[in-house]
Protein backbone atom coordinates (compact mmCIF):
# COMPACT_ATOMS: atom_id res chain seq x y z
CA UNK A 1 0.00 0.00 0.00
CA UNK A 2 2.47 2.71 1.20
CA UNK A 3 4.95 1.56 -1.59
CA UNK A 4 1.92 2.63 -4.39
CA UNK A 5 1.44 5.80 -2.90
CA UNK A 6 5.15 6.25 -2.92
CA UNK A 7 5.23 5.30 -6.44
CA UNK A 8 2.84 7.93 -7.43
CA UNK A 9 4.58 10.69 -5.88
CA UNK A 10 6.42 13.04 -7.34
CA UNK A 11 10.53 12.67 -6.97
CA UNK A 12 10.61 15.51 -4.79
CA UNK A 13 7.95 14.38 -2.83
CA UNK A 14 9.76 10.77 -2.23
CA UNK A 15 12.93 12.45 -1.00
CA UNK A 16 11.01 14.50 1.42
CA UNK A 17 9.52 11.50 2.72
CA UNK A 18 12.84 9.57 3.33
CA UNK A 19 15.00 12.49 4.10
CA UNK A 20 11.68 12.67 6.93
CA UNK A 21 12.14 8.84 7.82
CA UNK A 22 16.20 9.31 7.90
CA UNK A 23 15.85 12.55 10.29
CA UNK A 24 13.06 10.30 12.42
CA UNK A 25 15.42 7.22 12.50
CA UNK A 26 19.03 8.86 13.63
CA UNK A 27 16.83 10.90 16.46
CA UNK A 28 15.10 7.58 17.67
CA UNK A 29 18.76 6.04 17.93
CA UNK A 30 20.37 8.91 19.81
CA UNK A 31 17.36 9.23 21.89
CA UNK A 32 17.67 5.76 22.84
CA UNK A 33 21.03 5.93 22.97
CA UNK A 34 20.89 8.51 25.67
CA UNK A 35 18.38 7.02 27.73
CA UNK A 36 20.63 4.07 28.14
CA UNK A 37 23.39 6.07 29.13
CA UNK A 38 21.58 7.43 31.74
CA UNK A 39 19.79 4.55 32.73
CA UNK A 40 23.51 2.50 33.32
CA UNK A 41 24.36 5.93 34.70
CA UNK A 42 21.86 5.65 37.66
CA UNK A 43 22.36 1.90 37.73
CA UNK A 44 26.09 2.51 38.69
CA UNK A 45 24.94 5.43 41.01
CA UNK A 46 23.47 3.16 42.91
CA UNK A 47 25.97 0.44 42.49
CA UNK A 48 28.89 2.77 43.85
CA UNK A 49 26.15 4.08 47.34
CA UNK A 50 25.81 0.31 48.32
CA UNK A 51 29.79 -0.02 48.12
CA UNK A 52 29.94 2.72 50.62
CA UNK A 53 27.25 1.30 52.72
CA UNK A 54 29.22 -1.78 52.83
CA UNK A 55 32.44 -0.16 53.02
CA UNK A 56 30.97 1.51 56.26
CA UNK A 57 29.44 -1.57 57.36
CA UNK A 58 32.31 -3.58 57.44
CA UNK A 59 34.55 -0.14 59.26
CA UNK A 60 31.76 -0.50 62.22
CA UNK A 61 32.13 -4.34 62.67
CA UNK A 62 35.81 -4.33 62.62
CA UNK A 63 36.91 -1.28 64.52
CA UNK A 64 33.71 -0.33 66.80
CA UNK A 65 34.45 -2.47 69.62
CA UNK A 66 31.13 -2.64 71.30
CA UNK A 67 29.22 -3.43 68.16
CA UNK A 68 26.55 -6.49 67.51
CA UNK A 69 27.57 -7.69 64.41
CA UNK A 70 24.12 -8.99 64.13
CA UNK A 71 22.41 -6.00 64.94
CA UNK A 72 24.86 -4.33 62.50
CA UNK A 73 23.79 -6.56 59.69
CA UNK A 74 19.81 -6.63 60.36
CA UNK A 75 19.01 -4.01 57.44
CA UNK A 76 21.22 -6.13 55.13
CA UNK A 77 18.70 -8.48 53.52
CA UNK A 78 21.34 -10.34 51.44
CA UNK A 79 22.84 -11.58 54.74
CA UNK A 80 19.58 -13.07 56.25
CA UNK A 81 19.89 -16.65 55.84
CA UNK A 82 16.64 -17.85 57.48
CA UNK A 83 13.88 -16.25 54.77
CA UNK A 84 13.83 -17.68 51.52
CA UNK A 85 14.98 -15.40 48.43
CA UNK A 86 15.73 -12.63 51.29
CA UNK A 87 12.50 -10.65 49.57
CA UNK A 88 15.43 -9.92 46.93
CA UNK A 89 15.75 -10.69 43.45
CA UNK A 90 18.17 -13.53 42.89
CA UNK A 91 20.40 -11.15 40.70
CA UNK A 92 20.11 -8.18 43.07
CA UNK A 93 20.86 -10.64 45.88
CA UNK A 94 24.07 -12.21 43.96
CA UNK A 95 24.74 -8.43 43.27
CA UNK A 96 24.80 -7.05 46.81
CA UNK A 97 26.98 -10.24 48.18
CA UNK A 98 28.88 -9.66 45.18
CA UNK A 99 29.69 -6.24 46.84
CA UNK A 100 30.38 -7.11 50.04
CA UNK A 101 33.31 -10.25 48.90
CA UNK A 102 35.08 -7.06 47.16
CA UNK A 103 34.81 -4.55 49.83
CA UNK A 104 36.05 -7.88 51.79
CA UNK A 105 38.68 -8.30 49.81
CA UNK A 106 39.86 -4.73 49.42
CA UNK A 107 40.13 -4.24 52.97
CA UNK A 108 42.23 -7.23 53.09
CA UNK A 109 45.08 -5.88 51.64
CA UNK A 110 45.76 -3.32 54.43
CA UNK A 111 45.23 -5.82 57.41
CA UNK A 112 47.50 -7.94 59.50
CA UNK A 113 47.57 -10.04 62.59
CA UNK A 114 44.07 -9.66 64.00
CA UNK A 115 41.75 -7.23 61.90
CA UNK A 116 42.55 -9.69 59.27
CA UNK A 117 41.38 -12.43 60.98
CA UNK A 118 38.27 -10.81 61.71
CA UNK A 119 37.71 -10.46 58.49
CA UNK A 120 38.05 -14.13 57.87
CA UNK A 121 35.96 -14.87 59.85
CA UNK A 122 33.08 -12.74 58.82
CA UNK A 123 33.70 -14.21 55.30
CA UNK A 124 32.91 -17.48 56.76
CA UNK A 125 29.86 -16.33 59.52
CA UNK A 126 28.35 -14.67 56.29
CA UNK A 127 29.24 -17.68 54.53
CA UNK A 128 30.33 -15.40 51.11
CA UNK A 129 32.13 -18.95 50.61
CA UNK A 130 29.24 -20.39 48.90
CA UNK A 131 29.19 -17.40 46.57
CA UNK A 132 32.74 -17.97 45.81
CA UNK A 133 32.41 -21.72 45.35
CA UNK A 134 29.53 -21.09 43.04
CA UNK A 135 31.83 -19.32 40.89
CA UNK A 136 34.38 -21.93 40.89
CA UNK A 137 32.10 -24.58 39.73
CA UNK A 138 30.62 -22.27 36.60
CA UNK A 139 31.92 -23.01 33.77
CA UNK A 140 32.96 -19.52 32.28
CA UNK A 141 36.74 -19.33 32.93
CA UNK A 142 36.50 -15.66 34.51
CA UNK A 143 34.33 -16.76 37.32
CA UNK A 144 36.28 -19.71 37.74
CA UNK A 145 38.90 -17.58 37.97
CA UNK A 146 37.12 -15.11 40.59
CA UNK A 147 35.94 -17.99 42.73
CA UNK A 148 39.05 -19.58 43.25
CA UNK A 149 41.11 -16.30 44.09
CA UNK A 150 38.42 -14.99 46.53
CA UNK A 151 38.22 -18.50 47.98
CA UNK A 152 42.26 -18.37 48.58
CA UNK A 153 42.45 -15.11 49.31
CA UNK A 154 39.77 -15.55 52.44
CA UNK A 155 41.91 -18.81 53.25
CA UNK A 156 39.03 -20.97 52.91
CA UNK A 157 40.62 -24.15 52.79
CA UNK A 158 37.16 -26.66 52.55
CA UNK A 159 36.87 -26.78 48.64
CA UNK A 160 40.38 -27.19 48.41
CA UNK A 161 39.51 -29.99 46.20
CA UNK A 162 37.74 -29.01 43.48
CA UNK A 163 41.22 -26.11 43.06
CA UNK A 164 43.40 -28.96 43.41
CA UNK A 165 41.77 -30.47 40.19
CA UNK A 166 41.66 -26.90 38.42
CA UNK A 167 45.83 -26.81 38.58
CA UNK A 168 46.08 -28.74 35.35
CA UNK A 169 42.70 -26.97 33.81
CA UNK A 170 42.81 -26.37 30.21
CA UNK A 171 42.63 -22.82 30.30
CA UNK A 172 45.66 -20.98 31.37
CA UNK A 173 44.47 -18.61 33.51
CA UNK A 174 42.25 -21.16 35.65
CA UNK A 175 45.21 -23.11 36.02
CA UNK A 176 47.75 -20.14 37.07
CA UNK A 177 44.96 -19.34 39.34
CA UNK A 178 44.57 -22.37 40.94
CA UNK A 179 48.29 -23.28 41.02
CA UNK A 180 48.65 -19.67 42.87
CA UNK A 181 45.48 -20.32 45.01
CA UNK A 182 46.83 -23.97 46.23
CA UNK A 183 49.98 -22.57 47.32
CA UNK A 184 48.84 -19.52 49.04
CA UNK A 185 46.40 -21.85 50.91
CA UNK A 186 49.22 -24.81 52.10
CA UNK A 187 52.90 -23.44 50.96
CA UNK A 188 55.36 -25.66 49.98
CA UNK A 189 53.08 -28.63 50.41
CA UNK A 190 50.40 -27.06 48.10
CA UNK A 191 53.77 -27.69 45.42
CA UNK A 192 52.63 -31.37 44.87
CA UNK A 193 50.48 -30.10 41.90
CA UNK A 194 54.02 -30.41 39.97
CA UNK A 195 53.64 -33.89 40.04
CA UNK A 196 50.62 -34.11 38.22
CA UNK A 197 50.53 -30.69 35.82
CA UNK A 198 51.12 -31.30 32.38
CA UNK A 199 51.46 -27.71 30.97
CA UNK A 200 54.05 -25.36 30.76
CA UNK A 201 54.51 -23.39 34.02
CA UNK A 202 55.17 -20.24 32.32
CA UNK A 203 58.45 -18.40 33.56
CA UNK A 204 56.43 -15.44 35.10
CA UNK A 205 54.40 -17.86 37.02
CA UNK A 206 57.50 -19.89 38.23
CA UNK A 207 58.44 -16.43 39.59
CA UNK A 208 55.02 -15.50 40.84
CA UNK A 209 55.29 -18.45 42.56
CA UNK A 210 58.79 -18.41 44.22
CA UNK A 211 57.72 -14.96 45.00
CA UNK A 212 54.81 -16.35 47.45
CA UNK A 213 56.91 -19.06 49.01
CA UNK A 214 59.61 -16.52 50.08
CA UNK A 215 56.61 -14.76 52.06
CA UNK A 216 55.87 -18.61 54.03
CA UNK A 217 57.49 -20.51 56.54
CA UNK A 218 60.42 -21.97 55.73
CA UNK A 219 59.33 -25.48 55.32
CA UNK A 220 61.55 -27.56 52.55
CA UNK A 221 59.25 -29.48 49.62
CA UNK A 222 60.01 -33.10 49.88
CA UNK A 223 59.59 -34.04 46.46
CA UNK A 224 61.95 -31.93 44.11
CA UNK A 225 64.10 -34.96 43.34
CA UNK A 226 61.11 -36.29 41.74
CA UNK A 227 60.30 -33.52 40.55
CA UNK A 228 63.73 -33.09 38.52
CA UNK A 229 62.83 -36.24 36.52
CA UNK A 230 59.32 -34.78 34.94
CA UNK A 231 58.69 -35.15 31.82
CA UNK A 232 57.29 -31.72 31.95
CA UNK A 233 60.54 -29.90 31.17
CA UNK A 234 59.24 -26.54 32.86
CA UNK A 235 58.34 -28.12 36.28
CA UNK A 236 62.44 -29.78 35.81
CA UNK A 237 63.51 -25.84 35.65
CA UNK A 238 61.04 -24.69 38.60
CA UNK A 239 62.42 -28.14 40.61
CA UNK A 240 65.99 -26.64 39.84
CA UNK A 241 64.84 -23.30 41.17
CA UNK A 242 63.40 -24.65 44.31
CA UNK A 243 66.30 -26.62 44.96
CA UNK A 244 68.57 -23.23 44.60
CA UNK A 245 65.84 -21.48 46.75
CA UNK A 246 65.94 -24.18 49.23
CA UNK A 247 69.53 -24.69 49.23
CA UNK A 248 69.36 -28.32 48.88
CA UNK A 249 72.94 -29.51 48.78
CA UNK A 250 72.05 -33.34 48.55
CA UNK A 251 70.19 -32.94 44.97
CA UNK A 252 74.18 -31.74 43.72
CA UNK A 253 74.27 -35.24 41.99
CA UNK A 254 70.86 -34.91 40.13
CA UNK A 255 71.22 -31.38 39.50
CA UNK A 256 74.65 -32.69 37.63
CA UNK A 257 72.43 -34.81 35.39
CA UNK A 258 70.40 -31.85 34.66
CA UNK A 259 73.09 -30.50 32.86
CA UNK A 260 72.84 -33.19 29.92
CA UNK A 261 69.30 -32.85 29.86
CA UNK A 262 68.25 -32.29 26.15
CA UNK A 263 66.44 -29.11 26.78
CA UNK A 264 68.90 -26.14 26.29
CA UNK A 265 66.39 -24.01 29.03
CA UNK A 266 67.13 -26.89 31.52
CA UNK A 267 71.10 -26.94 30.98
CA UNK A 268 71.15 -23.65 31.70
CA UNK A 269 69.15 -23.66 34.87
CA UNK A 270 71.08 -26.51 36.12
CA UNK A 271 74.54 -24.43 35.47
CA UNK A 272 73.26 -21.35 37.37
CA UNK A 273 72.20 -24.01 40.08
CA UNK A 274 75.58 -24.92 40.82
CA UNK A 275 76.38 -21.00 42.06
CA UNK A 276 74.76 -21.72 45.22
CA UNK A 277 75.13 -25.58 44.76
CA UNK A 278 78.59 -26.77 44.51
CA UNK A 279 81.13 -29.32 45.99
CA UNK A 280 85.06 -29.00 45.35
CA UNK A 281 84.78 -30.55 41.81
CA UNK A 282 82.60 -28.65 40.47
CA UNK A 283 84.65 -25.80 39.04
CA UNK A 284 86.29 -28.39 37.42
CA UNK A 285 83.59 -30.47 35.91
CA UNK A 286 81.96 -26.82 34.78
CA UNK A 287 85.22 -26.24 33.16
CA UNK A 288 85.38 -29.65 30.84
CA UNK A 289 81.66 -28.75 30.34
CA UNK A 290 81.83 -25.29 28.58
CA UNK A 291 83.84 -27.12 25.96
CA UNK A 292 81.24 -29.56 24.82
CA UNK A 293 78.02 -27.04 25.04
CA UNK A 294 76.15 -24.51 22.96
CA UNK A 295 77.51 -20.16 23.46
CA UNK A 296 73.93 -19.84 25.61
CA UNK A 297 74.83 -22.62 27.83
CA UNK A 298 78.61 -21.47 28.04
CA UNK A 299 77.81 -17.81 28.93
CA UNK A 300 75.87 -19.73 32.02
CA UNK A 301 78.72 -21.63 33.31
CA UNK A 302 81.23 -18.43 33.16
CA UNK A 303 78.43 -16.80 35.09
CA UNK A 304 78.62 -19.43 38.02
CA UNK A 305 82.67 -19.58 37.50
CA UNK A 306 82.39 -15.67 38.19
CA UNK A 307 81.91 -17.07 41.48
CA UNK A 308 83.37 -20.21 41.24
CA UNK A 309 86.92 -19.50 39.42
CA UNK A 310 89.83 -20.32 41.54
CA UNK A 311 93.21 -20.60 40.02
CA UNK A 312 92.92 -23.63 38.56
CA UNK A 313 90.68 -22.21 35.95
CA UNK A 314 92.95 -19.38 34.62
CA UNK A 315 95.20 -21.41 31.97
CA UNK A 316 91.99 -22.25 30.55
CA UNK A 317 90.11 -19.04 30.60
CA UNK A 318 93.15 -17.46 28.86
CA UNK A 319 92.82 -20.59 25.93
CA UNK A 320 89.34 -19.19 25.59
CA UNK A 321 90.37 -15.26 25.51
CA UNK A 322 91.58 -15.70 22.43
CA UNK A 323 89.43 -17.88 20.60
CA UNK A 324 85.87 -16.91 21.53
CA UNK A 325 83.18 -14.52 20.87
CA UNK A 326 83.04 -10.50 22.08
CA UNK A 327 80.80 -11.51 24.86
CA UNK A 328 82.06 -14.69 26.16
CA UNK A 329 85.36 -12.58 26.05
CA UNK A 330 84.18 -9.89 28.03
CA UNK A 331 82.88 -12.57 30.67
CA UNK A 332 85.79 -14.15 30.33
CA UNK A 333 88.17 -11.11 31.44
CA UNK A 334 85.69 -10.45 34.01
CA UNK A 335 86.53 -13.01 36.04
CA UNK A 336 90.33 -13.09 35.02
CA UNK A 337 90.16 -10.02 36.58
CA UNK A 338 89.20 -11.02 39.74
CA UNK A 339 91.60 -14.23 39.45
CA UNK A 340 94.71 -12.17 37.88
CA UNK A 341 96.74 -8.57 37.34
CA UNK A 342 95.02 -6.70 34.42
CA UNK A 343 98.48 -6.35 32.45
CA UNK A 344 99.07 -10.53 32.78
CA UNK A 345 95.54 -11.02 30.78
CA UNK A 346 96.75 -7.78 28.40
CA UNK A 347 100.36 -9.80 27.84
CA UNK A 348 98.73 -13.21 27.46
CA UNK A 349 96.95 -11.80 24.18
CA UNK A 350 99.71 -9.72 23.21
CA UNK A 351 100.27 -11.70 19.90
CA UNK A 352 96.46 -10.90 19.19
CA UNK A 353 96.69 -6.39 18.47
CA UNK A 354 93.00 -6.49 17.67
CA UNK A 355 91.77 -8.42 21.03
CA UNK A 356 94.35 -6.84 22.99
CA UNK A 357 92.84 -3.07 22.42
CA UNK A 358 89.29 -4.87 22.78
CA UNK A 359 90.38 -6.39 26.45
CA UNK A 360 92.33 -3.45 27.04
CA UNK A 361 88.14 -1.84 26.66
CA UNK A 362 86.82 -4.45 28.43
CA UNK A 363 89.49 -3.57 31.46
CA UNK A 364 88.60 -0.53 31.58
CA UNK A 365 85.02 -0.60 31.80
CA UNK A 366 85.57 -3.11 34.49
CA UNK A 367 87.51 -1.28 36.45
CA UNK A 368 85.79 1.91 35.76
CA UNK A 369 81.81 -0.17 37.00
CA UNK A 370 84.30 -1.29 40.32
CA UNK A 371 84.64 2.68 40.77
CA UNK A 372 81.52 3.52 40.33
CA UNK A 373 79.74 1.18 42.32
CA UNK A 374 82.28 0.97 45.50
CA UNK B 1 32.11 8.80 59.33
CA UNK B 2 31.28 12.15 60.21
CA UNK B 3 33.41 14.70 58.82
CA UNK B 4 32.65 17.92 60.08
CA UNK B 5 35.53 20.68 58.58
CA UNK B 6 36.01 20.06 54.85
CA UNK B 7 39.51 21.97 53.78
CA UNK B 8 39.92 24.05 50.67
CA UNK B 9 43.21 23.91 49.19
CA UNK B 10 43.91 27.60 48.37
CA UNK B 11 45.46 26.99 44.67
CA UNK B 12 43.29 24.27 43.18
CA UNK B 13 40.02 25.37 44.83
CA UNK B 14 40.05 21.22 45.78
CA UNK B 15 37.48 20.39 48.45
CA UNK B 16 37.15 17.49 50.82
CA UNK B 17 40.78 16.64 50.08
CA UNK B 18 41.07 17.34 53.69
CA UNK B 19 38.82 15.61 55.87
CA UNK B 20 39.07 16.86 59.90
CA UNK B 21 37.49 15.30 62.57
CA UNK B 22 37.61 16.13 66.78
CA UNK B 23 37.67 13.70 69.36
CA UNK B 24 39.34 14.80 72.10
CA UNK B 25 42.52 16.45 72.53
CA UNK B 26 45.35 14.63 70.60
CA UNK B 27 45.91 15.46 67.54
CA UNK B 28 46.72 12.84 64.65
CA UNK B 29 47.66 13.65 61.01
CA UNK B 30 47.46 10.93 58.61
CA UNK B 31 48.94 11.83 54.84
CA UNK B 32 48.34 8.67 52.81
CA UNK B 33 46.99 8.49 49.36
CA UNK B 34 45.03 5.08 49.08
CA UNK B 35 41.58 5.94 50.60
CA UNK B 36 41.23 2.85 51.86
CA UNK B 37 44.01 2.16 54.34
CA UNK B 38 43.26 6.41 55.00
CA UNK B 39 39.71 5.39 56.21
CA UNK B 40 40.69 2.33 58.22
CA UNK B 41 43.76 4.36 60.20
CA UNK B 42 41.70 7.07 60.84
CA UNK B 43 38.52 4.96 61.89
CA UNK B 44 40.98 3.17 64.51
CA UNK B 45 42.79 5.89 66.16
CA UNK B 46 39.31 7.91 66.41
CA UNK B 47 37.60 4.51 67.96
CA UNK B 48 41.17 5.17 70.51
CA UNK B 49 40.17 8.51 70.98
CA UNK B 50 42.11 10.75 69.03
CA UNK B 51 41.40 13.19 66.92
CA UNK B 52 42.06 12.84 63.29
CA UNK B 53 43.30 15.09 60.61
CA UNK B 54 42.87 13.21 57.06
CA UNK B 55 45.41 14.34 54.30
CA UNK B 56 45.02 12.53 50.76
CA UNK B 57 48.29 12.97 49.18
CA UNK B 58 51.51 14.82 50.24
CA UNK B 59 50.67 18.22 49.05
CA UNK B 60 47.51 18.64 50.90
CA UNK B 61 49.25 17.90 54.30
CA UNK B 62 51.89 20.11 53.46
CA UNK B 63 49.57 22.47 53.03
CA UNK B 64 47.95 21.76 56.21
CA UNK B 65 51.38 21.54 57.74
CA UNK B 66 52.33 25.48 56.95
CA UNK B 67 48.67 26.94 57.70
CA UNK B 68 48.42 25.20 60.86
CA UNK B 69 49.95 24.73 63.96
CA UNK B 70 51.51 21.45 64.36
CA UNK B 71 49.71 18.19 65.08
CA UNK B 72 50.91 15.88 68.06
CA UNK B 73 51.50 13.17 65.80
CA UNK B 74 52.07 12.47 62.27
CA UNK B 75 51.65 9.05 60.41
CA UNK B 76 52.64 9.28 56.71
CA UNK B 77 52.86 7.04 54.16
CA UNK B 78 56.25 7.37 51.86
CA UNK B 79 54.86 6.88 48.38
CA UNK B 80 52.62 9.86 47.60
CA UNK B 81 51.13 12.25 44.55
CA UNK B 82 52.99 15.54 44.96
CA UNK B 83 55.36 15.34 48.07
CA UNK B 84 56.29 11.94 49.36
CA UNK B 85 56.49 10.98 53.33
CA UNK B 86 60.08 11.64 53.27
CA UNK B 87 59.69 15.84 52.33
CA UNK B 88 56.68 15.87 54.54
CA UNK B 89 59.21 14.45 57.26
CA UNK B 90 61.93 16.48 56.09
CA UNK B 91 59.57 19.75 56.29
CA UNK B 92 59.04 18.80 59.99
CA UNK B 93 62.15 18.71 61.44
CA UNK B 94 64.05 21.47 59.26
CA UNK B 95 61.41 23.66 58.08
CA UNK B 96 58.71 23.46 61.13
CA UNK B 97 61.60 22.53 63.70
CA UNK B 98 59.52 20.58 65.27
CA UNK B 99 60.07 17.00 67.54
CA UNK B 100 56.60 16.07 67.30
CA UNK B 101 56.62 12.17 66.80
CA UNK B 102 56.43 10.74 63.31
CA UNK B 103 55.59 7.27 61.87
CA UNK B 104 55.98 6.85 58.55
CA UNK B 105 53.97 3.94 56.88
CA UNK B 106 55.88 1.42 53.79
CA UNK B 107 54.87 -1.00 52.15
CA UNK B 108 57.24 -4.11 52.10
CA UNK B 109 60.55 -4.20 50.43
CA UNK B 110 60.53 -0.54 51.05
CA UNK B 111 63.68 -0.62 53.90
CA UNK B 112 65.76 1.73 52.08
CA UNK B 113 63.18 4.50 52.33
CA UNK B 114 62.48 3.62 56.13
CA UNK B 115 66.28 4.15 56.07
CA UNK B 116 65.70 7.17 54.71
CA UNK B 117 63.17 8.36 56.73
CA UNK B 118 64.67 7.53 59.75
CA UNK B 119 67.65 9.26 59.42
CA UNK B 120 65.63 12.68 58.44
CA UNK B 121 63.87 11.96 62.00
CA UNK B 122 61.07 9.38 61.90
CA UNK B 123 60.76 7.87 65.17
CA UNK B 124 58.89 4.57 63.82
CA UNK B 125 57.45 3.08 60.98
CA UNK B 126 54.34 0.65 60.25
CA UNK B 127 54.27 -1.64 57.67
CA UNK B 128 51.14 -2.25 55.45
CA UNK B 129 49.27 -4.70 55.64
CA UNK B 130 49.08 -3.14 59.28
CA UNK B 131 48.04 -4.83 62.50
CA UNK B 132 45.10 -2.12 64.30
CA UNK B 133 46.61 -3.57 67.29
CA UNK B 134 49.87 -2.86 66.74
CA UNK B 135 49.17 0.94 65.82
CA UNK B 136 47.48 2.05 68.80
CA UNK B 137 50.39 0.56 70.62
CA UNK B 138 53.17 2.33 68.52
CA UNK B 139 50.71 5.54 68.83
CA UNK B 140 50.66 5.20 72.66
CA UNK B 141 53.70 4.26 72.99
CA UNK B 142 55.31 7.88 71.23
CA UNK B 143 52.87 9.62 73.04
CA UNK B 144 53.89 7.95 76.49
CA UNK B 145 57.83 8.45 75.17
Amino acid sequence: MLLLILVRWDLEAQLIFFAILFIGAVSAIFFIAYFSSLLMQKKEDAILEKRDERESLLLTILFEENSEKDDLLVGFKEFNIDVKGNGLRKGKRKMLRQIMIDEILKMKKNLSGAGLEDLYKLYEELRLYKDSYKKLTNNHFQLMVMGIRELSEMNHKVYYRSIYRCTNHVQEDVRIEAQLAIVRLFGVKGLRFLSRVTYTISEWQQMTLLYLLTNMKNERPVDIERWLDSKNDSVVIFSLRLADKYNCFELLEKIGHCLYHPNETVKIQAVLCLKNIYNENTELELLAYYQVVSKRVQIAVLEVLKSLATQDSVFFLYKYLVSCELEIRFSIVRILNGLCEGIDIIRAVEKEPEIKESVIQMLEQINNEKLQYN
Amino acid sequence: MAYLDNYVNGNNNKQNLLNHTKINGMKILIAEDEKMTLKMLSMKLQKDGYEVIQAEDGGVAMDYLEKNACPDLVITDIMMPFYSGLEVVEKIRKDLKSKIPIIVLSAMGQEDSVEEAFKLGADDYITKPFSPIELSSRVKRLFNA
